[in-house]
């Protein structure tokens, strides 16, 4: 954003209330600073960030780290926000995220329980298939541990797979199933009369609710527990909730809740979102940070040459070091656009009530000497030394000015 | 950050400084839990899955 907009809002994506700790275990980064700019990559590795157009991402990391985004958005846009702090929220307050370290783990429980259900002699019988394409990568831990022989691993929907599977079974291997839709869809094209479900996380109650659903499952293991997330995010309304999500998810799934977060050192699930416009789904945000997981990265790698950009994420840190006894209060941001300052102290107001402020020329270079200086003293000797004014006039506009900025609660006292 | 150390210093007209308001700020950190009633997530943002349903044609 290299022009001054005639309106210009700021909208806080991360407001300081979930701490640093959690920023800095959703990241894997050790100190703040590293920790925003690998949020910052997160957010940015989304074509719907492209979609935003010419904005502003500031952050500050102490006390407790916050992240603003600055520019002028449309109704829809709004919306995409929305959704997108909606799940900084929820990943910062739970998450998990699954290297191949764990992965390891999850596939040795996942082969314990195959193994104690049908034995050695018939799972050598088995054919064995996955769900593309994370599903692949469990099936070759499985493969390992379960000694499986080549012959055993199939590709799905190659004539005559079902066919052959029909007599022993077929086990289908996914990372995760979240509402069990991509094996809903599996299914419907798999002719296989005997089906072991092996998704390596999902929610119990999903698993049940497909061995009900589908007379051709015989069964659905899985190795680890996902929480169902539904009724903390919706409260009191989860039984509105439930209830209208039971009358539209119809036919299209087995499960009326919402798995907690997951992601994988290969992928990160995909998120979606209504847009009102097109009146379809759309990708919506992912926000691992690209260095977590290789699509991510892959993805993060095509958008960044898309944009013509280095790859290191777009993001003004502010570090605010005053020596003098004005300091610029918590949850203040600012950043410099075409000359002018943009100062937003991050509000507690959902409305948007709270003003987004412009200062220009004198007051801009006020709001640089008081950042540098901490002090009216030391702003007002850099400024009069810069402007044809009294000396008397300048020190009553700067006090006047900072009593102002105190007034909006941008400037605080030591 | 001394933005001021950085600029040339010379005596140019003086204005008053003014604070305008250029827009607003918004907090729509906790709508998640104030508002909820779409599909999957608050307001209108309905659908986000965490991605399982994804239909034919988008790799998850």
């Amino acid at each position: 954003m290299d022009r001054m907009p005639l309106h210009l809002d700021a909208i806080t994506l991360l407001d300081g209330r979930h701490g640093l700790e959690r920023l800095l275990a959703f990241t894997r980064q050790a100190d703040a600073e590293a920790a925003l700019r690998a949020l910052a990559q997160g957010i940015q590795a989304n074509p719907l960030w492209l979609a935003l157009g010419a904005v502003r991402l500031v952050g500050r990391a102490r006390p407790a780290p916050v992240l603003a985004l600055f520019g002028t958005f449309s109704p829809a846009q709004r919306l995409q926000l929305q959704d997108l702090s909606a799940q900084l929220d929820e990943l910062l307050t739970a998450h998990r995220y699954v290297d191949y370290h764990d992965a390891e783990r999850a596939a040795e429980r996942l082969a314990e329980a195959l193994s104690r259900r049908y034995g050695s002699e018939t799972l050598s019988r088995l054919r064995f298939t996955a769900i593309p394409r994370g599903g692949w990568i469990v099936l070759g831990m499985l493969a390992y541990l379960l000694d499986l022989r080549p012959d055993q691993l199939v590709a799905p929907g190659r004539d005559p797979l079902e066919r052959r599977a029909d007599d022993e079974g077929l086990v289908v291997v996914d990372d995760c199933a979240l509402s069990g839709l991509r094996f809903q869809q599996f299914l419907s094209q798999c002719d296989a009369a005997r089906v072991i479900f092996c998704p390596l996380y999902a929610n119990p109650a999903l698993c049940r609710a497909i061995e009900a659903a589908e007379p051709r499952v015989e069964a659905c293991l899985h190795a680890m527990d996902l929480q169902d997330v539904a009724p903390a995010r919706f409260g009191k309304a989860y039984p509105q909730w439930l209830a209208e999500r039971r009358a539209r998810i119809g036919d299209s799934g087995y499960w009326c809740g919402i798995a907690e977060y997951v992601a994988f050192a290969w992928c990160e699930p995909q998120t979606r979102y209504w847009n009102t416009e097109t009146e379809r789904f759309e990708a919506g945000w992912n926000l691992l940070p690209p260095a977590l997981s290789l699509k991510r990265r892959i993805a993060a790698s095509r958008l960044h040459a898309a944009r013509g950009g280095t790859g290191e994420p777009d993001v003004e840190l502010l570090d605010h070091h005053a020596h003098g006894p004005l300091i610029v209060a918590d949850g203040v941001l600012w950043t410099e656009i075409d000359s002018a300052v943009a100062l937003a102290r991050l509000s507690a107001e959902p409305s948007g009530s709270a003003p987004c402020l412009r200062l220009e020329e004198t007051a801009a270079d006020m709001w640089w000497a008081l950042l540098a200086h901490g002090s009216l003293e030391g702003a007002e000797a850099e400024l009069v030394a810069r402007y044809a004014v009294p000396g008397e006039t300048l020190r009553r506009d700067l006090a006047g000015f900072v009593a102002q900025l105190q007034g909006h609660g941008i400037l605080a006292c030591r | 950050m001394n933005k001021t150390t950085q600029r040339e210093t010379t005596r140019r007209p003086y204005r008053a400084p003014e604070l305008r308001q250029w827009g607003t700020v918004a907090d729509i950190t906790l709508v998640g839990q104030t508002n909820p009633g779409g599909d999957l997530l608050p307001g209108q943002a309905e659908g986000r899955d965490g991605g399982s349903i994804s239909p034919p044609g988008l790799s998850r």
